[in-house]
């Protein structure tokens, strides 16, 4: 099962992703009194991109928390709350600043369970915003989903609809995992349809967005509506475009990635992230050592970021990245 | 590092290929993917773009000389390279096969958007390029790799080619129409076979035997016969002496096709051609320039209107006169046409009956012309062509449009004897009796 | 229809005349064949058939000295060639009734005498009786050219026809022409025993041949004893008591005198169209043929020509070919429009056989035709070394880009059989691997086709 309703026959309301976040968050504190949130500005503030407004009215200071400055600590101290029984959620301010708490992280969070035999269990989200074009520069833009992936004990979750971002944070709350759920900047504002009732999305399951027989596309967070986008001007030349968005990283659903490439024979992968050591490689690695290789008929393409920090000329900054053109010549090179 | 130019193999079954002439000289800057050199190929003449960018060290082959494919054929680089032989250059370049170049090839993950430094490492000879999928298709269809033409961009076999190779072997071709077909780039589905049980031959491809055969009866088609020897000649001798002018009308015929069948009505029916007749000899007694003909020093006026009438025999063709066509009706002018028409058929026309004829009318209506242009019938002046009759949308007096039987009728006149008006006088007259034979009684 | 009233009225019972009566009455027609002389004329009663029966017969007295060689005593003495001429006669006569045989059964008038033209949809006989077809064949066959100088008085001067009803062996004679017949004579005549010598006007033996071919059969011919004289021409005779002293112009001899107790003129055949009313309908022979253009048709509708009349080798098959096709035509069947002539194959039957079709290698150099050829000897067939037959070749020519079978010249023990392999390769438009690739049995003579079929694309086997 690969596409679910996103727009069901039931009642559905618009909202923006990042309300969609803040409702997650919201509901789950309302029904799980374990679960509280912090960050930088979470509380007072009501967060840096506005997420966390009104949730300190609502559920109070020792459940909407401001934090110091220190990314290490706002880590260390979610771990810890969580070892002891509560299911926190940090807030990272931008997903770049996360590898200050690589140790607590990748070491603590990452390898407790394990490494107390399963005796400990760490329902942790950690929520940071990743991605370019807000002219934030070098240290404020990165997408930076491949380092996670690569630490075992994680789950890494890149949502890229209101719907996908309220269902996955509220099945990420309801894990019993560290889960590090990076956010899409320049998606908070974008609006998406919701169902009027409780839903959740499970990890570990993609989501055909867009259903096509010559090309696969595999692609999350803020790409999914640029290939969208794409696919919809390649149509009028007859190309059809399957988009796959994969919506959980780790754990990936190779299934559904493969099924799809075996039927079209053709698979561009899109990320943001840089395209050296991205997830991309291990998305194609995935791909060509699984049936879907006998069912190549071209190369197996990534379009990704160039290797270059996010530069800060607003022009140079949406070159760095992919943009629809390269995506689109991507798709025509394969069909030539 | 310098860069190789190499000839390019730019079709499967390309050789060599001949340097037809460099675009650029020795010691130009050349940017990547500027057409660098001209060369020509058993098929086609094509230009070859730069791989890469740099400084075209030195020309290897020039003008004129036929390369196999793939040799270096020049060398591109920085400036500092200048001067180095092309061995020196050889052993230091980083020469990348153009795409199509190596048929060798295994397809092994091509490092992506390498500017112009990575070499594809070659796999084991004999091996095919081609994609997983076609792979596993042609192992499906029993299709061999080796013989699928690749359209791929890097000289791969794809699923299509499988396809298509596929779906032209269940083409039934004869082997050498196959190859034939293959050589000259030819699609072999949609011709029509003419072998045994529509097989495809060599033949059906149009393309020529290379032997030339050795006796070729076609040479003696159809030996001309006398009777078509005399046909040419006079019908030339008209064609080239007589000044032809071509006058033409459209004539409604209701009116003639209802007195036609009038007359029917009351015994015989005569032929269309028998009423032609008369119409065309009433017409000649008003206009009697049209019964003369040309004999160099004088003209000659018949005494009287014979009338031939063209017919159409197995191999040739021939006039049966019918004598006087002035005095007759048309009952008297068909019992004679018909069994001379009888006799113009079965070949048994004797000359006097062939012969003389001052004016012809020729119809090929019942062969569904619509119109056309006769020659002139020696020794008269002048020859009707009456065309089909259609039925036509017409204007008529009123302004309204109705729908009339039409005929097209063409006269072709010999000027030396009949100037415009007089020819145009005696068509017009003709239209109109035929519209309205009342006319005749004026 | 009368009863003197046919679709077809064939005129001429050879190869040509009862084939294309039997295909007439196939194809729903009702043909009439007039008939001269015997049914099957000259191939069956004066040409292929007898001669192929002395040539066998032949072939059994030459192998007495094999049997000597096996210990046996072979007693020459009682050998009589009239035993010889009659046994071929029999072969001729049962192959006759057997045309004869064949008309009737497809119920296709045969009438004898001497047909002749009168108009295009009739012959008459000499008593005045007209026979009316609405269509005409002719195919009056051909006859042995007479050379200058050498009348023929069938005895001293023989043709052809006279040869083959002698009843006695010459002890010397000179054949004149170095054809297929002239050939197939000397074979037969030496392996009998007479001193025979070959004298031909063109630079090799079988002329129409590949001169490798040619080769190969001149230096067993002179193995065995038969004076072969190439580029020579016979210039003048001069009777004697017994024989005659011929003059002739060996070119790179000069003149030589040889005496012979025959002489044997076999240097062509004239076309019979002279007598048979072509006159009366307005054909014209050019250079004695009919001339015909597509179906065979002449010039008068109606009337078709095939066979030796018309302007193309004078073969029997062919013959028969041509015939079928003007029948065909006839019957308003489709049909080609002439005989392919790259896929009319040549046959000699003397030893070492030939047999070839399509292109030869002197007209392919003479014309510019590129080619690629293969030769693949017999002495490297395992069967033909152990038959002892291990003179000759296969030889094939192909297009050098598309490997079209261009053509194929085959010289040795059973030719005339192994290049029909070849043709149907050629008619069917395979290519050298359709032949190569299939399994030839093994020991076959046939194993040389495959071969050199190998060998024209560069991977022969066994050479």
């Amino acid at each position: 099962m690969t596409k679910e309703p996103q727009q069901s026959a039931q009642a559905t309301r618009d909202i923006t992703y990042a309300a969609a976040v803040r409702e997650a968050m919201s509901e789950e504190m309302r029904r799980d009194p374990r679960v509280l949130l912090f960050g930088e500005d979470v509380g007072v503030y009501g967060g840096a991109f506005g997420v966390s407004v009104g949730m300190i009215e609502e559920f109070g200071p020792e459940r909407v928390r401001d934090t110091p400055i220190s990314e290490a600590a706002i880590v260390g101290m979610a771990a810890g709350a969580a070892l002891t029984g509560l299911r926190p959620i940090a807030e990272i301010q931008f997903s770049d600043f996360l590898v200050l708490a690589l140790d607590q992280l990748g070491n603590q969070a990452a390898k407790m369970r394990y490494m107390f035999g399963g005796k400990a269990r760490v329902p942790m989200v950690v929520r940071a915003p990743e991605g370019s074009g807000t002219g934030a520069a070098a240290q404020h833009c990165q997408s930076q989903e491949a380092i996670y992936c690569h630490l075992p004990g994680l789950k890494v979750v890149v949502p890229s609809t209101p719907y996908d971002a309220k269902g996955l944070l509220k099945a990420s709350i309801r894990d019993d995992n560290p889960v590090v759920f990076l956010e899409q900047k320049l998606l908070y504002r974008k609006s998406g349809p919701i169902p009027e009732q409780d839903y959740v999305v499970p990890l570990g399951k993609a989501d055909i967005k867009r259903k096509g027989k010559d090309v696969t596309v595999v692609t999350w967070g803020r790409m999914v509506p640029m290939c969208l986008d794409v696919a919809a001007v390649l149509e009028k030349d007859g190309i059809q475009v399957e988009v796959v968005d994969p919506r959980t990283l780790v754990p990936l659903d190779r299934a559904t990635i493969i099924e799809s490439v075996c039927k079209t024979g053709r698979v561009v992968i899109v990320h943001e992230a840089v395209q050296t050591a991205g997830y991309g490689g291990e998305i194609a690695a995935v791909i060509a050592d699984s049936d879907a290789f006998f069912h190549l008929d071209a190369p197996i393409r990534r379009v990704a970021g160039y290797d270059v920090p996010i530069p800060y000329n607003p022009k140079l900054e949406k070159a760095a990245v992919p943009t629809p053109e390269r995506i689109e010549r991507a798709v025509r090179d394969l069909l030539a | 590092m310098a860069t190789a130019v190499i000839m390019p193999k730019a079709g499967m079954s390309m050789e060599t290929g001949t340097v037809v002439r460099w675009l650029k000289k020795v010691g130009d800057q050349v940017t990547s993917g500027e057409p660098l050199l001209e060369i020509t190929t058993d098929k086609v003449d094509m230009e070859v773009e730069a791989e890469a960018s740099g400084i075209l060290l030195c020309i290897l082959k020039d003008h004129g000389e036929e390369v196999p494919v793939t040799e270096p054929i020049g060398y591109l680089g920085t400036l500092a390279e200048m001067g180095k032989s092309s061995a020196e250059l050889a052993s230091s370049s980083a020469s990348r096969p153009g795409p199509a170049s190596a048929p060798a090839l295994v397809a092994e993950p091509v490092p992506a958007a390498a500017a112009g430094g990575g070499q594809i490492p070659s796999a084991a000879p004999g091996s095919v390029r081609s994609t997983p999928a076609a792979r596993r298709l042609a192992g499906e269809l029993q299709v061999d790799l080796a013989q699928v033409s690749p359209t791929g961009p890097n000289g791969e076999v794809r699923l299509r080619d499988v396809t298509a190779a596929a779906q032209k072997a269940r083409v039934r071709a004869s082997p050498l129409a196959r190859r034939v077909a293959e050589l000259e780039g030819k699609e072999l589905a949609g011709v029509a076979g003419s072998g045994p049980g529509g097989r495809i031959l060599r033949a059906d491809l149009g393309q020529p035997a290379p032997v030339p055969p050795l006796f070729s009866p076609a040479e003696v088609r159809t030996p001309v016969s006398g009777k078509r020897k005399v046909i040419a000649e006079r019908l030339s001798q008209s064609k080239f002496t007589a000044p032809h002018y071509y006058l033409r009308v459209a004539v409604e015929v209701d009116n003639l096709l209802a007195a036609r069948a009038a007359v029917g009505a009351a015994g015989p029916k005569p032929s269309l051609n028998a009423f032609l007749l008369k119409y065309a000899a009433e017409a000649i007694k008003r206009h009697p320039t049209l019964n003369t003909a040309w004999e160099g020093d004088a003209i000659v006026s018949h005494p009287t209107i014979d009338i031939g009438l063209a017919v159409a025999q197995q191999d040739g063709l021939i006039t049966p006169v019918v004598r006087d066509c002035g005095s007759k009706g048309v009952l008297a002018i068909e019992a004679e046409l018909k069994p001379l028409v009888e006799k113009a058929l079965s070949g048994k026309l004797l000359p006097a009956e062939y012969s003389g004829a001052t004016f012809t009318i020729s119809n090929l209506g019942s062969f569904g012309v619509d119109e056309f242009t006769a020659i002139i019938n020696p020794p008269g002046s002048a020859i009707l062509a009456v065309g089909a009759i259609r039925k036509e949308p017409v204007v008529d007096a009123d302004g309204a449009v109705a729908v009339r039987s039409r005929m097209r009728l063409t006269l072709s006149c010999d000027h030396r004897v009949i100037d415009g008006a007089v020819g145009g006088r005696f068509l017009r007259f003709l239209a109109d009796v035929i519209e309205d034979p009342s006319r005749l009684l004026l | 229809m009368s009863d003197n009233a046919y679709d077809a009225v064939i005129l001429g019972g050879g190869p040509a005349g009862y084939v294309a009566a039997i295909r007439a009455a196939q194809l729903g027609l009702r043909p009439c064949v007039v008939e001269k002389d015997r049914l099957g004329g000259v191939c069956l009663n004066l040409g292929c058939i007898p001669s192929k029966a002395l040539i066998h017969q032949a072939g059994l007295f030459a192998s007495a000295a094999a049997l000597e060689e096996m210990g046996l005593a072979v007693d020459r003495g009682g050998f009589s060639y009239r035993k010889v001429f009659e046994r071929s006669r029999q072969v001729a006569d049962r192959m006759s009734a057997g045309v004869s045989y064949l008309l009737k059964k497809n119920r296709v008038t045969v009438i004898h005498g001497t047909g002749t033209l009168v108009d295009r949809n009739a012959v008459a006989l000499p008593d005045g009786t007209r026979i009316e077809g609405r269509s005409i064949l002719l195919c009056t066959g051909s006859r042995p050219r007479e050379l200058p100088g050498f009348p023929f008085d069938g005895r001293t001067v023989i043709s052809s026809d006279q040869a083959l009803m002698a009843t006695a062996l010459p002890g010397k004679i000179l054949i004149l022409g170095g054809g297929a017949i002239g050939c197939e004579f000397a074979h037969t005549l030496a392996a009998f025993g007479c001193t025979v010598t070959l004298a031909e006007m063109q630079d090799q033996l079988l002329p129409l041949e590949d001169e490798d071919s040619a080769a190969v059969l001149e230096l067993s011919f002179k193995r065995r004893g038969i004076t072969v004289l190439t580029r020579a021409r016979a210039l003048s005779m001069e009777r004697l008591k017994t024989g005659a002293r011929v003059r002739l112009e060996i070119e790179s001899r000069g003149v030589e005198e040889l005496v012979a107790d025959q002489v044997l003129v076999v240097v062509g055949r004239t076309p019979n169209t002279t007598g048979i009313g072509l006159e009366r309908v307005g054909i014209e022979p050019r250079r004695g043929f009919i001339p015909v253009g597509d179906f065979y048709q002449t010039s008068v509708p109606g009337i078709y020509a095939a066979g030796d009349v018309v302007d193309s080798p004078l073969l029997a098959h062919l013959a028969s070919k041509e015939a079928e096709v003007a029948v065909e035509h006839m019957a308003g069947r489709p049909t080609v429009r002439h005989v392919d002539p790259s896929t009319v194959p040549a046959a000699v039957f003397c030893e070492p056989q030939v047999a070839s079709f399509g292109l030869s290698e002197r007209r392919a150099r003479a014309e510019g035709i590129p080619f690629e050829k293969a030769v693949f000897p017999f002495r490297a067939v395992g069967k033909a070394v152990a038959v002892d037959r291990s003179e000759g070749h296969v030889k094939v020519l192909v297009d050098p880009r598309t490997r079209e079978i261009l053509g194929a010249h085959v010289v040795g023990e059973g030719a005339p059989e192994l290049v029909h392999e070849l043709l149907l390769a050629r008619s069917a438009e395979l290519l050298p691997e359709d032949v190569s690739r299939m399994i030839h049995a093994h020991p076959t003579l046939s194993e040389a086709v495959m071969e050199a079929m190998r060998a024209v694309e560069g991977w022969a086997v066994h050479v």
